[in-house]
């Protein structure tokens, strides 16, 4: 791609969040991106790592709820934070992490928001 | 000590048919050869003689198979069923005693040993509601019943009272007898108050709470109230049918209640999400429909009524632990609207034939409805969207279904003998059967759209006591 | 409470998605309740696995109002039974009382603490009186009520209005109809009608601030009103995360719903506060006095020494004493298991090294405790070679069974399927099964027709008459002669397993793509050699046999079924492996793993009918006539094993072997066989280490072969899955039994079927959980399942099952909060070790066996 094509792309400017919970969690995690208005998300089984608690392994065989997931997400900032609240509970009694940061994007159309009906 | 050289294992045998058991099951086993026996020795001797067998009416006989027959069933299904109740004993025996104040008053030819066995009758049936003695909900249903009881055993009483002393006599037949030349203030009073001590046992509104929150006795216990006990109002009626002839008003109020709780009842089975208590609803609407048959002077298709509903309605209860799988909720419709109205008109149109053509007596309702039903499950059955082999098997089925039941009402007609006069004229009479038709049609017509939901609360709510807990 | 706070609308604090993250906290406290469809065992207390497991046991107990033990009276039957041994219930006394010097300690002359404990444990009068059934509380009805109505799967032929709408706005929509919602919250209730949020969410958060709740103590406000209804919570939790999206569609209904319903209740003031526990504090003083003939003096000297021992042990709760009884149990149960295990294991190694012969079968049973005896029956009878391996034999499948509308899950629920599964007719048999297939529609279209008939104003009369005389034949013939009917009904219709597979190359909803791919087919067969330590060279008949239970009429039958394969039978999945091992192409697959079986391995599917002990074989027309030998001879000790097992077991039901037959197919039988009570321990290890003791169908056996797993990628599998099911199932029983009425469902012969879904008591009231009282209790009311917690025994390395531990946070939880106990037995040191709970005390007495503690 040259640069001048480069140039020419429109980027948008949005924040991405990004979860590991245990496993067991991740209906907890999707309950709280749904709310928020999170158009959709991309999630990661087996994420395998060192952590606190030393090296976590990947899911056992017969068992969905054993091991970490990761989950990503992008939306307007907003949107984004009102995760994070929700996120900064649910971490009050459970095991977990979550990075902030700004992205560029270029299609913002993928990303939009579900409409919150009854906010 | 032993136990540590071997592995803790069960208890040993011995342990397991320790304890109450073994008396409680020995008085089943009892009770169960003894209903059997009695069940075919009568249903022999009737088989035989053609008829009831000497010194019993065709009434008494019909009520005493049923009530024998189901009595057994419920008894041999129990002693598996009751095998971990805590007292087995008093189970079985009630069940006895219960039964046989049943057939006490099912055979009894005079007002004093009826009465008696009666009264007895309900407070046996409230004892087993409340079987659950440890159970304060099953304490409230048993006194629910028991207060309903009361109500309707002293309505009885008093009319018993009313009639033996007017008519000089406590035997029934005697009493019967006079009926036609008793003051018609007194036959009318006697009348009323004998259809209260029905409607109690029916369980007909406004005395339906007991039979809707009855759930907390055991399963077969259920059985023999919906199949046997509740009965008793039909029988009543039937045997007092002279008393009701002579007061026509008490024989309009009866068709009058009996058509309430017929639509109401059907309207409670509707919204019930639990199999018991829908059970419940349709037994009420069923009851209605009976006694409403009896206010006709129906007595035949009453007496089948009792008889078959009966051991449908057993057959319900003791089957209702099947009753669990999820399914997709579905119109429940009885093939398309459009048939269910063509069946409806026809039917209809049939009956205001017959109202031209001949004088019709009480019993038009009730056949005309079976020959709707007859008429609108072959339609669906052979209509259905299903291979032809299929609709050929359900068609077929349908087809000896209806064989059954025309079979059955007449060897009942055989055993009872005529009907009673018509009481409604024959426009009333069209007017009950469009009532009932009308409210089909609109039932198809709503499929499964939701009742407005005053009326829907209304119905889920019946028979359920005040959400406080009683003493 | 201040009533107006609660009413007014308050600034709402909490955000939608903050509270949206509270609430999934809350949903926590319960575990799902599947529907008795496909009845699943789990842990009530699953919620509270963080915890060490008495104090989660205490905390479950307040907060669900429950026991938390089997009250006083019921331990000393089964003490008095000898089902505990009393040197162990002393060593557990001496163990709660600090230790041999405390506990033998003299209280008053002649008398020491010990003496005191054991009295009270063994004689003295119990302090809580046995509660009854508890009462139903007005606003538990009322919820439960709109619960039934709303999440109804096809009973009420009329369903509730708004369901559309969700469950919290639905009841909205009818409480102000309502007269039950009148009566219970008054005016306040119908001006909260008017004015709370129509959002659940937000109706939460509003409800929590005008309730004045604390930051921080929310989640706790809230999980104790989910824990009010725990059923009807369960049953939401199962919606959410255990069942296809479109199956509960009709009516959408979120813990948020549940939750918002219950805020409006205390909001307006109708919750009935749950009752304290009084705490008993020396109430038992007088008894101790009257006991041990103490006067006046005596006893206050006692009372005022200073080890306050007296004290203590009059302030031990029934409850508490019940605890010592339960590690009483527990210590009898493996001081006798595992020094025999220990012996066995030692001959295991001397053994180990001789070559043996090549049995005449091998049979792979699920690792279900009624395996156990029959595996053993069939042992007995020849030259046969069993396993244990989860019962759904590796395949995370959904099944699309033919006639029926929706998929069912034949997997266990901690796994996802990931293939659709149709079945088809078995070949040769197209003409047959095209023939049951009508046989379905037509009985699904005369179901069709009664329902709707008996519903009709006009039908419902001439129906009741018609069918009547038919259910009178039918109601005698099931009762009388059950069996009878069964043979005809049997001889009307072919057996569905004959007609029908389940087939491994279509996909159910796209022709052109297999159920599996070559690769699946092969990682799946290769799984069974690798998690059991099944060797390669084979036997010329390898079985794999699926179980299921036999009960009809019965709202519980699935509870009897495989829980490996979601609460179905389990003869699919064997079906599938052993078409899968029988491919050439898988074969060859294998063989490029290094797992050459012999050519001449034929291997078969079956199910064991663990009430009946019948197993039937799948497919034996189809193998080859040079095996026909060794079938009949397989099937003739299979029969030989059946009634041998049935003999055995026929006494422990307290029937003849004969009856079982007859209570299998009775619709009044409502223990037709006892399940998985009395399930205790979980082995892992090679049968040879354990067959030759009888298990008396207590444990868990699942094959493993530790010298064939050098990396631990089996024990990892088998304690992270199977183990976690096991703990499941035993920890179900065990608080069924504990508390009937709060974690069990009560007395089947009141149970009331809801919704197609599950049971309620009677009128109403909650959603049943747990097992009912036939399930546990014996007919004359003793606990047959003693409540002990699961006991696992692995024969591995002792450093592979550590590093396995590590590794995996839930086996750190369930062993260290005391909820599995785990001993190692090390064939390399040949060393017993006990895995030492973190909240357990280490003092003196603790380890009559004298095991090594890790």
């Amino acid at each position: 791609m040259s640069t001048n094509a480069f140039t020419r792309l429109q980027l948008h400017r949005l924040r991405k969040i990004e979860i590991v919970v245990h496993a067991e969690d991740h209906g907890a995690v999707e309950d709280l991106l749904k709310t928020a208005g999170v158009g959709g998300w991309t999630m990661i089984r087996d994420v395998a790592g060192m952590g606190h608690g030393g090296f976590h392994q990947g899911r056992s065989i017969f068992n969905d709820h054993t091991g970490l997931v990761m989950f990503v997400g992008v939306a307007e900032a907003p949107v984004i934070s009102e995760v994070a609240i929700g996120l900064s509970r649910l971490f009050e009694t459970r095991p977990g992490v979550t990075f902030l940061s700004d992205v560029e994007v270029i299609r913002s159309d993928y990303f939009a928001s579900s409409t919150s009906t009854l906010a | 000590m032993s136990t540590a050289d071997r592995l803790p294992t069960e208890p040993a045998p011995a342990a397991l048919v320790s304890g109450p058991c073994p008396h409680g099951t020995r008085a089943g086993r009892l009770l169960a050869t003894a209903l059997w026996s009695a069940f075919a020795l009568l249903g022999a001797a009737t088989a035989v003689l053609q008829g009831p067998p000497a010194g019993m009416t065709g009434l008494e006989t019909v009520i005493a198979l049923l009530t024998l027959f189901v009595a057994a069933i419920v008894t041999t299904f129990s002693l598996r069923y009751m095998r971990a109740d805590r007292r087995p004993g008093r189970y079985f025996t009630q069940v006895g005693l219960l039964v046989g104040s049943v057939l006490l008053f099912a055979l009894a030819g005079n007002v004093i040993v009826l009465a008696a066995g009666w009264v007895a009758s309900g407070l046996l049936l409230a004892q087993l509601v409340g079987h659950e003695a440890a159970w304060s909900e099953a304490r409230a249903a048993a006194s629910r019943s028991l207060r309903t009881f009361a109500l309707g055993d002293a309505a009885f009483l008093a009319a018993l009272a009313l009639l033996a002393s007017a008519a000089g006599t406590i035997r029934i037949d005697a009493i019967v007898a006079a009926a036609p030349a008793l003051p018609a203030e007194l036959t009318l009073a006697a009348a009323l108050l004998l259809l209260v001590a029905a409607a109690a046992r029916c369980a007909l509104p406004p005395f339906s709470g007991w039979l809707l929150s009855s759930m907390t006795a055991p399963t077969p216990v259920s059985a023999l109230m919906h199949a046997g006990l509740v009965n008793a109002g039909g029988f009543l009626l039937i045997r007092f049918a002279p008393v009701f002839e002579a007061a026509p008003l008490a024989r309009i109020v009866a068709v009058a209640i009996g058509l309430l709780a017929a639509l109401y009842g059907v309207g409670v089975m509707s919204v019930r999400p639990d199999i018991k208590r829908s059970l419940a609803g349709s037994t009420v609407s069923q009851m209605g429909f009976m006694i409403m048959s009896c206010g006709l002077g129906a007595y035949a298709a009453a007496l089948w009524h009792i008889v078959a509903h009966g051991l449908f309605k057993a057959w319900l209860f003791l089957g209702s632990g099947s009753s669990v799988g999820t399914r997709a909720d579905k119109a429940a419709g009885l093939g398309s609207a459009g048939m269910v109205t063509m069946v409806a008109t026809a039917t209809l149109a049939l009956g205001a034939w017959l109202t031209l053509t001949s004088a019709p007596g009480g019993s038009l309702v009730p056949l005309l409805l079976g020959l709707a039903t007859a008429l609108a499950t072959l339609a669906a059955g052979f209509g259905a969207t299903l291979p032809w082999r299929a609709r050929l098997a359900i068609g077929s089925l349908v087809l000896a279904l209806i064989g059954f039941h025309v079979a059955g009402l007449t060897v009942i007609e055989h055993l009872v003998g005529p009907d009673a006069a018509a009481i409604l004229p024959p426009w009333a009479l069209l007017a009950l059967l469009a009532g009932f038709l009308a409210a089909w049609v609109w039932q198809q017509h709503r499929q499964a759209r939701p009742l407005p939901a005053a009326l829907y609360i209304h119905l889920l709510n019946a028979g359920i006591a005040p959400a406080t807990p009683e003493t | 409470m201040n009533m107006m706070a609660a009413l007014t609308v308050p600034d709402v604090v909490l955000t939608r998605t903050e509270t949206a993250g509270l609430v999934a906290l809350a949903a926590r406290s319960v575990p799902p309740l599947w529907p008795l469809e496909s009845a699943i065992a789990v842990n009530p207390l699953a919620g509270f696995e963080d915890l060490p497991f008495a104090e989660a046991v205490q905390q479950a107990a307040q907060r669900f109002g429950a026991r938390e033990s089997l009250p006083l009276t019921a331990w000393r039957q089964l003490y008095a039974a000898g089902r505990i041994d009393p040197r162990m219930l002393r060593d557990v006394a001496i163990r709660a009382l600090g230790g041999s010097y405390p506990a033998h300690a003299v209280v008053t002359p002649g008398v020491t603490a010990l003496d005191l404990l054991i009295a009270r444990l063994t004689v003295l009068d119990p302090q809580q009186a046995e509660v009854e059934r508890e009462a139903l509380t007005p606003e538990v009805a009322f919820l439960a009520k709109w619960c039934a109505a709303f999440f109804d799967q096809g009973q009420a032929a009329s369903p509730m209005p708004h369901r559309e709408l969700g469950l919290y706005r639905a009841v909205l929509a009818l409480a102000g109809h309502d007269p039950d919602y009148a009566r219970l919250t008054g005016t306040a209730g119908a001006q909260l009608l008017l004015t709370v949020s129509r959002d659940p969410l937000t109706a939460i958060a509003e409800g929590l601030a005008a309730l004045g709740v604390p930051e921080g103590g929310e989640v706790g406000h809230l999980a104790g009103l989910v824990a009010r209804l725990p059923g009807w919570a369960g049953h939401i939790r199962w919606r959410a995360e255990h069942t296809d999206p479109a199956n509960v569609a009709a009516a959408p209904g979120t813990m948020a719903d549940l939750l918002a319903l219950w805020l409006l209740l205390e909001r307006a003031g109708a919750l009935t506060p749950r009752p304290v526990a009084a705490d008993p504090a020396t109430a038992a003083v007088p008894a101790l006095a009257a006991h041990f003939g103490w006067d006046a003096a005596t006893r206050d000297a006692a009372l005022a020494s200073a080890s306050g021992i007296v004290r203590q042990v009059a302030g031990y709760s029934d409850d508490r004493l019940g605890g010592l009884f339960m590690t009483a149990a527990e210590w009898t149960y493996r001081n006798t298991l595992v020094p025999q295990l220990e012996t066995a294991a030692a001959r295991l190694d001397v053994a180990g090294a001789a070559v043996e012969a090549r049995p005449d079968a091998q049979l792979v049973f699920c690792i279900d405790v009624r395996s156990e005896p029959f595996r053993r029956a069939l042992e007995a009878q020849g030259s046969y070679e069993t396993f244990g391996y989860a019962g759904f034999f590796g395949l995370p499948i959904a099944l699309h069974r033919h006639g029926e509308e929706r998929r069912k899950r034949f997997l266990p629920v901690l796994l996802a399927p990931q293939h659709d599964v149709a079945e088809a007719p078995v070949p040769g048999q197209e003409a047959a099964a095209a023939s049951l297939s009508e046989g379905l529609v037509r009985d699904r279209g005369t179901a069709a027709l009664f329902g709707a008939a008996k519903q009709g104003t006009a039908t419902a009369f001439a129906t009741a008459e018609a069918t009547g005389p038919l259910a009178g034949l039918l109601m005698a013939a099931r009762t009388v002669g059950p069996r009878a009917l069964q043979r005809v009904s049997r001889a009307l219709a072919p057996e569905r397993s004959a007609v029908l597979a389940p087939t491994l190359d279509r996909h159910p909803g796209d022709c052109a793509r297999p159920a599996f791919t070559l690769e699946d087919k092969i990682g799946y067969a290769s799984a069974l050699f690798r998690l059991t330590g099944l060797k390669p060279q084979t036997a010329r008949l390898l079985v794999l046999a699926g179980h299921g239970g036999s009960a009809v009429n019965n709202p519980y039958a699935a509870a009897l079924d495989c829980g490996a394969c979601g609460g179905h039978k389990g003869g699919a999945n064997a079906r599938i492996l052993a078409a899968m091992l029988n491919e050439p192409a898988v074969r060859e697959g294998l063989a490029a793993q290094g797992l050459v079986l012999p050519a001449d391995t034929v291997v078969l599917a079956a199910e064991h009918d663990t009430t009946t002990d019948t197993v039937v074989l799948f497919d034996r027309d189809r193998v080859p006539a040079s095996h026909a030998a060794d079938l009949a001879a397989l099937e003739a000790a299979l029969e030989r094993a059946a009634a041998a097992n049935r003999a055995r077991r026929a006494p422990l039901l307290g029937r003849s072997p004969e009856d079982l037959l007859t209570g299998a197919v009775h619709w009044g039988e409502v223990r037709p066989e006892w399940g998985l009570a009395g399930n205790a321990a979980f082995l892992v290890g090679p049968r040879a280490w354990t067959s030759g003791i009888d298990l008396a169908g207590r444990a868990f056996l699942h094959s493993y072969d530790w010298t064939a797993d050098a990396d631990g990628t089996a024990l990892t599998t088998i304690l992270t899955a199977p183990m976690v099911v096991a703990q499941w199932i035993n920890c179900q029983y065990l608080f069924s039994t504990v508390d009937n009425h709060r974690y069990g469902s009560g007395d089947k012969v009141t149970q009331n079927v809801l919704g197609g879904i599950g049971v309620i008591q009677g009128n109403g009231g909650d959603l049943r959980i747990g097992l009912p009282r036939q399930s546990l209790f014996t007919d004359a009311g003793e606990a047959y399942h003693v409540p002990q917690r699961l006991l696992t025994v692995v024969h591995a390395p002792l450093a592979r099952v550590e590093a396995v531990i590590t590794a995996n946070e839930i086996l750190g939880r369930l062993f260290g909060n005391g909820w599995v106990q785990l001993v190692v037995i090390d064939p390399e040191t040949g060393r017993t070790r006990c895995w030492q709970p973190r909240a357990e005390p280490d003092a003196e007495g603790t380890d009559p066996q004298d095991l090594t503690l890790a």
